[in-house]
């Protein structure tokens, strides 16, 4: 079994392989990926991985990384640190080269997670004001040199993920509402009061469009990752902070931009997720969505229009994203599996690599 | 009685705390060395289990068909019948990855734990109201995972009045055989040719680590679910209804099937398994001998209880005292396996899993 495998791995073998395709596509038609991972002695780097799943560029980091962006004309992508570090690494895709490092402001930490304004010129970044508490959003001069120009509030507690809109200029803001301190590491500190929120912010002039909040009876959910589809509608993921015996919605859809429509798996998935959604991702049609529970080794699929489709279990599997395709998925496990899973034809094909030296991929695949 | 390590809680009763930073074998094993691993077990190991499962699930299927529909077969041989199932997919239960990937399969077979008793509401709404469709095993397929598997159909033998031929249970348990049977035919044979891409196994490395956090898991659920759970605090407050397949009897033959694998995915004579790496690995021989030792204990304590209901186990002090000690066999092996094995082999233990975002 592994001999054939390794015949194929031989035979693509990646000295003269060609640098990231070109973007006349457009960004996230390449079939290229981004994602933190770990070799095999532990260090963390940044990787890109091809559409055959090969690691072009496995960059050392100075710790965890977490979730990657790029810029719309797929020039450039960056991966965040992980909640709560201090960096944020740019990579120019175009020479797939780590090209700068951005640094946090002293009293500031970053919580993982960044986007790109429309025209690229500005880079967003969740940030933890942490001798407030307060959500802040970083607004980054991505033109020069990614000098800091200021920061909007994100109107809400420990903000975890961001997406630009498809309207061009607001934010979504994922404010998973648990407020935590670097002195207590990543302890949360405000269970009692947490106050979890979707918010939408005009990135221009960081003024809050309107605020989604999570039901005050389900206020343990800490709604931190988000997908934004091609025509506006939200999917939202939770993690739940209370009892383990109970099983609260963990996925919910903004259809209009008002009010969250919490989904439910059917009984028993439901129960094997695990109270706990480590990622989210809407195919490249926005017809359906993939959602990952890495507690329960579990991703579960859904229509935009919230009916449950199927499940797919993959050990200890987090990072989902596009495939180039409608209704494909690329997904990543902390075992250091990737897969193709294609919805409609119910097909699971691991892509090739070599993934060498990525041992683990670590919570967040991108498309680049 | 007066176990040292039983006291707290039904889980810290074990010792169960945060997984400890793993440090990095010296000389971790190459692509080619984890490739052998994997190749041994898939081929000596899970390959024929899945075999046998399959041949299982077909017996079962027939002699349900005998009993329901023909009135030839006998109930003790669809008893049998059914025990034999089970027994031969404890020993694929650990398997969750590959061909278990996909269509919800492993759930299929055995949606457990089951906290919502969604396999008892579900089943009382089919009952009450006899749903003719659900005797298409395809139907079935698709309908509710908590109808179509051994936990449904245990219900069926178990519960109430049990079978009676040409019933409408009857016919439900026909149908949810037939269904097993299906999925065990799929499983056998995509397991058959795991180098296939549909078998949708990781390479090497990511092969080798995923089996060590499915051994893993499979030590956290004997210790967690089948065994503290159902333990409780003290006899007093024991819930033996949260064992596993308790209604039929089996919740210490399913742990004492769980951990013979376990002991045959760690050494299995000739075949390679995770000590034969261990041994190779510097320092690693002793590791592996204390693993092996934990599980022979555990397996010890578990064999001679196999068919003791568990309502029994949990209440009587001296079972208890002997369930008690299994569990501390099993959390010694899975803290061996977690904190010592890993480091030794460089597989990490749920990189996503154990420390998301």
């Amino acid at each position: 079994m592994a001999l054939s495998r390794r015949a194929f791995l031989a035979t693509a073998a990646a000295a003269s392989l060609p640098l990231h395709p070109s973007r006349a596509a457009g960004t996230g038609t390449t079939g290229w990926y981004m994602s933190g991972g770990a070799d095999a002695a532990l260090t963390h780097h940044a990787a890109v991985i091809d559409d055959a799943g090969r690691t072009r560029l496995a960059e050392p980091l100075p710790a965890r990384g977490h979730a990657a962006a790029v810029s719309p004309d797929g020039g450039t992508a960056v991966i965040c640190a992980r909640r709560a570090g201090r960096f944020v690494a740019v990579v120019d895709l175009s020479t797939l080269a780590a090209v700068r490092e951005i640094a946090a402001p002293p009293d500031r930490h970053f919580y993982g997670h960044a986007c790109f304004s429309a025209d690229g010129a500005i880079l967003f970044t969740t940030e933890n004001a942490f001798d407030s508490g307060d959500g802040r959003i970083g607004v980054y001069d991505a033109a020069n040199g990614y000098r800091r120009l200021g920061e909007w509030r994100s109107h809400g507690i420990g903000p975890h993920e961001l997406l630009l809109h498809p309207d061009g200029r607001t934010l979504v803001v994922a404010n998973g509402g648990i407020l935590t301190h670097p002195d207590s590491g990543r302890e949360p500190l405000n269970l009692d009061t947490m106050a979890p929120s979707i918010a939408f912010i005009d990135s221009r002039t960081g003024d809050l469009a309107h605020r989604i909040e999570i039901p005050r009876t389900l206020s343990l959910l800490s709604s931190r990752h988000l997908s934004v589809s091609g025509d506006g509608g939200v999917a939202v993921v939770m993690q739940y902070q209370g009892d383990e015996g109970e099983t609260p919605p963990l996925v919910a859809l903004i259809a209009d931009g008002r009010g969250l429509n919490f989904l439910n798996a059917p009984d028993p998935v439901q129960v094997a997720m695990a109270n706990y959604c480590g990622s989210v991702a809407f195919d490249r049609s926005g017809a359906c969505f993939g959602v990952s529970s890495p507690r329960g080794n579990l991703f579960t699929f859904w229509q935009a229009d919230g009916h449950f489709r199927t499940s797919v279990s993959i050990a200890d599997g987090c990072g989902i994203a596009p495939g180039p395709r409608a209704g494909t998925f690329v997904l990543s496990s902390g075992t250091g599996g990737l897969w193709r899973f294609d919805l409609e034809a119910g097909d699971l094909h691991p892509l090739a690599g070599p993934i060498a030296p990525i041992a683990y991929w670590d919570n967040h695949l991108t498309a680049l | 009685m007066n176990h040292p390590r039983i006291a707290i809680g039904p889980i810290t009763a074990f010792g169960l705390g945060l997984m400890t930073a793993t440090a990095v074998a010296q000389t971790a094993p190459d692509d080619a060395t984890y490739a052998a691993l994997n190749d041994a077990i898939i081929e000596g190991q899970i390959a024929p289990a899945h075999q046998a499962f399959a041949v299982a699930s077909q017996n079962l299927a027939g002699a349900l068909d005998g009993y329901c529909l023909t009135a030839t077969g006998d109930l003790d041989a669809v008893i049998d019948a059914y025990h034999d199932t089970y027994d031969r997919w404890m020993a694929v239960s650990w398997v969750n990855f590959g061909p278990q990937s996909l269509f919800m399969r492993p759930v299929r077979v055995h949606f457990w734990p089951d906290s919502r008793n969604s396999v008892g509401r579900q089943l009382a709404g089919v009952l009450s109201e006899p749903r003719e469709d659900l005797l298409d095993p395809e139907v079935l397929a698709s309908a509710s995972v908590a109808l179509q598997g051994l936990p449904a159909l245990e219900r069926l033998l178990f519960e109430g009045d049990g079978l009676s031929p040409e019933s409408y249970t009857c016919a439900l348990g026909v149908a949810i055989a037939a269904n097993l049977e299906a999925i065990g035919a799929d499983l056998s044979a995509a397991w058959a040719d795991p180098d296939a891409p549909a078998a949708a196994l990781p390479d090497d490395a990511a092969l080798a680590v995923t089996m060590f956090q499915a051994a893993f898991e499979q030590l956290e659920l004997i210790l967690t679910r089948k065994l503290a759970g159902p333990l409780g605090e003290s006899a007093d407050e024991a819930r033996p209804r949260l064992a596993e397949n308790w209604r039929s009897g089996r919740a210490l033959r399913n742990i004492a099937v769980n951990l013979a694998t376990l002991r045959e995915l760690t050494e299995n004579g000739d075949q390679t398994g995770f000590a034969d790496l261990l041994r190779e690995a510097p320092g690693g021989a002793d590791i592996a001998d204390r693993v092996i030792a934990e599980l022979d204990a555990a397996i010890v304590l578990a064999e001679p209880l196999r068919d003791r209901p568990i309502a029994q186990l949990v209440t009587d002090p001296d079972r208890r005292a002997d369930l008690v000690a299994l569990g501390n066999h099993v959390a010694e092996a899975r803290r061996i396996w977690s904190d010592e094995v890993g480091p030794a082999l460089n597989l990490n233990l749920g990189f996503n899993r154990l420390d998301g975002d």
